[in-house]
């Protein structure tokens, strides 16, 4: 059977820093999780997993005053729990531990819609936000994050594979493919540049490494994200699609 | 070791131009699935899943925000090549549709050029 986009999946890297001193990029953290759909307004968040399940779920995020807050959550199996804090925007999602059998739903507390945020399936104990805590400076600033794509696929390589920014609406994101497939590379903090990347805008559609991705295999895309002097706060997205063919 | 090519993807077009392609797809895959036996119906819904999350990710979007990219294909591959690979960015032009956006090339690690410098 030929490969499904579920089977291309967006990843972690290792070293996914909150602040400017850290070492960014690495290996792939499959574990890790970076699509997510963020709170649309203010408000609590509501958590409930499928089966037994007493993990806890620690909500990161910025309240209204723009402070970063937490909130541990307890699972309670497939009875949802609801926190109180009251979030803005959500910038990481992490489970205690992995559980090999469990999803849990990740929701804003707006019943009855419940509008989702995140689902972090068997595996998976943390969705983030990049660029966590960034902010512009009196000068212009660039920052460098990476991201994997997973082809999980059990058998097929996807062929003719390239990358896009297909949607970066604050203009502010290019990305670049890594040299080489499985890499490792990192940089000692995110605003050093990653050597031998070309960053492309969304205008462009840009081959991964011998333009296939084998099954199993994982393709590094640096994300670079400039903001020009004292600019002012943004709350945004971005979409990176990997794309090819496959038999 | 990387061997680059690159494509154009078309000049910048409203969200709702982009909407308005994937709700006529949409429509049509739906029509075609419905016509069709079971066993031929899975790509098509599959396809349409794929849409749909599409569609989903552009509900934030008024219909003059310029999100969205109007196709072309034009192989950029020369054009960016030629660019150094000095940190710099740097300015492309489509020649088949005046799509224009930037690039910039980061230098290879310093290590790299030590080795390549070593074994020439």
């Amino acid at each position: 059977m030929s490969i499904v986009a579920d089977e291309l999946l967006a990843c972690q890297s290792a070293n996914m820093p909150e602040d400017d001193a850290s070492a960014s990029g690495g290996a792939i953290a499959p574990a890790g999780k970076v699509e997510f759909t963020d709170i649309a307004a203010t408000d609590a968040v509501r958590v409930v997993s499928n089966g037994a399940d007493a993990r806890t779920i620690t909500i990161t995020g910025r309240l209204a005053s723009g402070a970063i807050d937490s909130e541990a959550l307890v699972l309670n199996g497939a009875t949802p729990v609801a926190g109180s804090k009251l979030f803005e925007r959500i910038l990481k999602i992490a489970a205690s531990a992995a559980d090999g059998a469990r999803t849990v739903t990740v929701t804003r507390n707006n019943g009855p819609t419940f509008t989702p945020i995140a689902t972090l399936e068997p595996t998976i104990t943390s969705v983030r936000r990049l660029f966590y805590n960034a902010a512009s400076e009196s000068g212009v600033t660039t920052r460098y994050e990476k991201i994997f794509f997973k082809n999980t696929n059990a058998s097929l390589t996807l062929t003719a594979a390239a990358i896009q920014l297909t949607a970066d609406p604050a203009a502010t994101i290019r990305i670049g493919a890594a040299p080489s497939n499985d890499d490792t590379a990192s940089v000692a903090n995110r605003k050093t540049a990653p050597g031998s990347v070309v960053f492309v805008d969304d205008g462009v559609s840009q081959n991964i490494a011998g333009s296939a991705l084998a099954a199993g295999s994982g393709v590094g895309v640096w994300v670079e994200m400039q903001r020009g002097a004292n600019a002012a706060a943004v709350k945004n997205t971005f979409t990176v699609q990997l794309a090819g063919t496959t038999t | 070791m990387k061997v680059d090519s690159y494509t154009c993807n078309g000049v910048r077009v409203p969200a709702g131009a982009v909407r308005a392609r994937i709700i006529k797809r949409l429509t049509s895959l739906r029509a075609r699935a419905g016509a069709t036996s079971e066993t031929a119906r899975a790509p098509l819904l599959t396809k349409a899943v794929e849409l749909q999350k599409e569609l989903d990710r552009l509900k934030e979007f008024a219909d003059d925000a310029m999100v969205g990219r109007a196709g072309c294909g034009a192989d950029l591959t020369e054009q960016i090549q030629a660019i150094p690979d000095d940190g710099d960015v740097y300015t492309y032009t489509c020649p088949k549709c005046g799509n224009t956006g930037t690039v910039r090339k980061t230098p290879a690690p310093e290590e790299e050029k030590a080795d390549v410098v070593a074994t020439s």
